[in-house]
């Protein structure tokens, strides 16, 4: 074997500086190397589910234009949260539940710090009958959540309870309580853990401590009066029970769900827009939206007759007439239509023809006990005394809890 | 993303060490058993061919189709086999007529409709069963959607409907129970109804593109009813029922009822209404003991789940789970809610406690309609059957109307202490197929100790299915019957003592979901092969003790042939 007589390698031999910079580039090499796996590791593109393809042929063209629009959206960039989150949100809004649920894996994997998507995300897959499933991503909301936001937690206890992990809802419910003892949704949650180990003492405490609370008021009286029960104070009892029957239904909780609502469309989102802006004394408003609707779905007899509602609100019942006779024109078979015209008629003392209206939509809708008492109302003001007392003995077999029929037919009574 | 990429690099790890693991191991990996069903589809071995007629897809979506009908297991002819009764839905002017079917001595059954005058068509929901002119042969009521009719059983196969029975044409009856709520040894009638229905009101799906059956809050509920059984005058002719709502005082609080259970709630020995409201709190109807009632579904925990929530509250059962001596009232629920167990304790006092008792764990959940509490393998305690099927339609069209509102049924095994287990996987016959199902009806149709069941599906076969669970314990089947009346002493509480356990049960065959079952009460003895004792508190109040000469048999205890308790 000859001898390698070649020159040793510079690095080996050559100055110190010169070592010092190989070291230091070697140094640096392997930095840069764990950064890059690091930055790999944080940043590298998140593999997203494929876009769904949705089947929008039996579809609202209004809905299934919204959802095409957030789609194409997506298929723009694909990469963008805000997109997927959109078109999440939009399915959610109109029900298409699969496609939803997709839509939001992917802006989960998009914006993995944000508690909304899993939240959403449970919500459906708690409705959809996957309780075990809605739970880990209620948890996933829950730790997201800032602490101001107690409601990920809350339905993350709720279904903590609702699976009998009562020790695991006890403390996150504890949890949301320490972070506002104000909270009376976590109050609650404690009081149903306690009555779920008949923990009664326990429950009616936490009871009593909500009970004055309007968002769970009526709740909160019920349980109480089945507590008071168990505990054996059935006069206390009794009283609660007595106080729940007076009081109003609580309020629906907010919810981050509620948002949805402003993402419907179509006829539906249209007709509970209209309802909201009466609601709010905005009549001007859901008149022109009502317009605006029925020029965009003229044969929709739902559409006519909310507007006939707007023009009624506003006062102007020739023109509420005309869109409530539109409106039986195009579904004649229509109980609560002619019964809606009975009513218009009616308070514009035309009884009359409220009488024949009443009549109609008794033939189509032969248990309908509102329809029965104002026809005996109508045939009251006619003079129709006998006429009258039999629909309010009609309207009384019906509802025999309805307590204006009975109140008039008792005024018959009285005057004869 | 790096939640995901984190339990991935994790998962990577444990799947290696699994490999690893699994790889070192000697000998074959274990797999678990699948334990052997309980029941086997018999319905074409004993040639019951019903197919249920919901009346016409036509994109109307009215809504009584989407409730569904039940039936009865009773035996019309007092041959000792119980029979079978089906009923349709598809308006009175429709070919389809319910059918009666009788059990002949091989245990198939035959059709015997015709000329039956049960053949009829209608709207038809429920049925209940009872003599109400204390004949000795069993009567039948069919509710309806706007009606409801009343069958006198003649003899020989024949039924009589009455016109002028005294009950009027209901608003939509839904389910029906026969008890005797004034003690007057004469079987009185509660008619649930459901709601007051605009059948020309069209629902929606949220997309707003195509319609679906509505949901009961569209309407205004509707009062259950309750008519008195008037007996007979002196020439023994039967005067019909009169109705006696508004006095009882049942007119006072409607609801959307679906389910009835007719029990003593509170231990006073007097027949109680229960009544599970759709989506509004149950009402429980305490008996005053003077003709009146009292409703006190809040006072006693039964109206709501725990979180003070009704629900859609649909079928019904009621049975001792944990041996405690107290029954409690299980509830079928939507889908996305859970099913309500509401446990007594102390007596005529109830907790919402389906969560403890193990049936909100599983996994996948069902819209319950038809159940039962029934030890199915006779080992001492009671289990659980569902049958399932939606009410509004998800997911993308299907071919077929119905395949949108199918789900598979589902059974429980009780452990004994109350806590079930789902086992629908091994009961395929029972479990498999989803089917839109709604009536449950129990009853053991061979006689044979093993309590086998009759579903009812919208649009679908009746299907039967006959209990076959390996190595069943021992049993007893009683059936409480008064001879001076003439009939099963509908109300009557059953308490049987074997070995260590005393079990107890209850003469009311109307439970379930707009069915009636075999009103004979059936005890699972497990590995106790003697019976120590029966006692009988008959519906007016009095026990009675008899003697039973050993399990494993069907046993018919009379009144008055007992020793009478002090």
């Amino acid at each position: 074997m000859a001898k390698d007589n070649s020159p040793s390698n510079p690095a080996d031999e050559g100055p110190p500086s010169r070592r010092r910079l190989y070291v230091l580039l070697g140094v640096l090499a392997v930095v840069a190397g764990f950064a890059a796996v690091w930055w790999t590791y944080r940043y590298w593109p998140a593999t997203l589910p494929a876009i769904p393809e949705i089947d929008l042929t039996q579809t609202d063209a209004e809905v299934a234009d919204a959802i095409r629009t957030a789609r194409e959206a997506v298929v723009k960039s694909p990469r963008e949260i805000e997109p997927w989150a959109r078109l999440a949100m939009v399915l959610h809004a109109h029900k298409f539940v699969e496609p939803a649920m997709i839509c939001y894996t992917a802006a989960a994997a998009l914006d993995d710090e944000n508690p909304v998507w899993p939240y959403l995300h449970a919500t459906l897959l708690h409705e959809g009958a996957k309780p075990v499933e809605a739970l880990a991503l209620f948890e996933s909301a829950g730790r997201l959540a800032p602490r101001d936001s107690p409601m990920p937690r809350l339905r993350h206890g709720e279904l903590l309870l609702e699976l009998g992990r009562f020790d695991d809802a006890e403390r996150v419910f504890a949890r949301v309580l320490a972070d506002d003892k104000h909270d009376v949704h976590a109050r609650l949650g404690l009081a149903q853990t306690a009555l779920s180990r008949s923990q009664y003492e326990a429950a009616l405490t936490h009871l009593t401590a909500i009970m004055h609370q309007e968002p769970v008021r009526k709740r909160t009286t019920a349980l109480r009066a089945a507590v008071l029960e168990q505990l054996g104070k059935h006069e206390d009892a009794l009283f609660e029970r007595s106080r729940y029957g007076d009081l109003p239904d609580d309020p629906p909780r907010a919810d981050l769900t509620d948002q949805l609502a402003e993402l419907r469309v179509g006829l539906p989102g249209r007709l509970v827009r209209a309802k909201s802006l009466i609601g709010q004394s905005r009549i001007a408003d859901a008149v022109a939206l009502m317009e605006d609707t029925v020029k965009r779905y003229p044969k929709s007899d739902q559409a006519w007759i909310a507007l006939a509602a707007t023009k009624e609100a506003k006062g102007d019942f020739a023109a509420a007439e005309k869109a409530i006779d539109k409106s039986i024109e195009l579904a004649p078979e229509r109980a609560d239509h002619r019964f809606r015209f009975g009513k218009l008629l009616q308070k514009q003392k035309r009884f009359s023809d409220a009488a024949a209206t009443f009549r109609l939509a008794i033939a189509r809708s032969p248990a309908d006990a509102d329809a029965y008492h104002r026809l005996g109302e109508c045939l009251m003001a006619m003079g129709d005394r006998t006429g009258a007392a039999d629909a309010f003995q009609q309207a009384l077999r019906i509802q025999p809890n309805m307590p204006e029929p009975r109140k008039e037919l008792e005024k018959l009574q009285k005057t004869n | 993303m790096a939640t995901i990429r984190r339990a991935m690099l994790i998962l990577g790890f444990v799947c290696v060490v699994c490999v690893v693991t699994l790889g070192c191991r000697q000998g074959p990996v274990a797999v678990a058993q699948t334990p052997p069903p309980w029941f086997e589809d018999v319905t074409d071995a004993l040639a019951v061919d019903f197919t249920h007629d919901p009346g016409p897809v036509d994109g109307t979506y009215f809504m009584p189709q989407s409730m569904g009908s039940g039936a009865a297991l009773f035996d019309f002819d007092n041959d000792g086999k119980l029979d079978i009764y089906l009923v349709h839905n598809a308006g009175p002017k429709s070919h389809s007529k319910n059918r009666l079917f009788q059990q002949q001595p091989d245990g198939r059954f035959k059709d015997v409709s015709a000329g039956s005058g049960l053949d009829f068509a209608g709207h038809c929901m429920g049925v209940a069963i009872g003599d109400v002119n204390n004949d000795g042969l069993p009567d039948v009521y069919v509710s309806e959607y706007a009606g409801g009719r009343l069958f006198l059983n003649r003899g020989g196969g024949r039924f009589e409907e009455v016109k002028e029975s005294g009950i009027d044409k209901q608003i939509w009856g839904t389910a029906v129970s026969f008890l005797d709520y004034d003690r007057d040894g004469w079987l009185d009638l509660v008619i649930v109804n459901y709601v007051a229905l605009d059948p020309t009101y069209p629902c929606t799906t949220p997309a707003g593109g195509g319609r679906d059956y509505c949901h009961p809050d569209n309407f205004k509920p509707a009062a259950a009813r309750l008519y008195r059984n008037r007996g007979c005058d002196k020439d023994g002719r039967w005067l019909g029922f009169e109705d006696r709502t508004e006095f009882a005082g049942l007119a006072a609080v409607p609801g959307p009822g679906l389910g009835v259970l007719c029990v003593d709630f509170n231990g006073d020995g007097w027949p109680d209404i229960f009544v599970a409201n759709d989506s509004k709190p149950n009402h429980l109807w305490i008996n005053n003991k003077n003709g009146k009632f009292t409703e006190e579904a809040v006072l006693r925990g039964i109206a709501f789940d725990t979180a003070g929530r009704a629900q859609a509250n649909m079928g019904t059962a009621w049975g001792d789970i944990d041996a405690s001596g107290l029954s409690c009232v299980f509830v079928t629920h939507l889908n996305n809610e859970y099913h309500g167990l509401w446990k007594q304790k102390p007596r005529g006092r109830f907790q919402e406690s389906a969560a403890t008792a193990g049936l909100t764990k599983i996994g996948w959940r069902g819209t319950g309609f038809g159940t039962a509490f029934a030890d199915f393998d006779n080992d001492g305690a009671l289990d659980l059957a569902i049958v399932n099927g939606k009410v509004f339609r998800t997911g993308a069209p299907t071919k077929s109307h119905w395949d949108a509102y199918a789900e598979r049924n589902q059974v429980f095994a009780n452990n004994g202490a109350g806590v079930f287990r789902d086992i629908s996987e091994s009961n395929p016959a029972l479990c498999g197929k989803p089917n839109v199902a709604r009536g449950l009806a129990l009853g053991d149709l061979n006689n044979d100790g093993g309590l086998d069941l009759l579903v009812t599906t919208i649009g679908g076969k009746a299907r039967i299915l006959r209990n076959v669970a390996a190595k069943r314990g021992h049993w007893l089947t009683v059936r409480a019957f008064d001879p001076a009346l003439k009939r099963d002493a509908i109300g009557a509480q059953i308490r049987v003592s074997a070995g260590a356990r005393r079990y107890h049960g209850v003469v009311q065959p109307s439970q379930s979901y707009l069915c009636s079952h075999d009103p004979r009460v059936h005890f699972g003895l497990g590995a106790v092969d003697r019976v120590d004792g029966i006692e009988v508190q008959w519906p007016d109040g009095t026990t009675e003790s008899f003697e039973c000469p050993g399990a494993d048999r069907n046993l018919e205890v009379q009144r008055g042939k007992g020793q009478l308790a002090k």
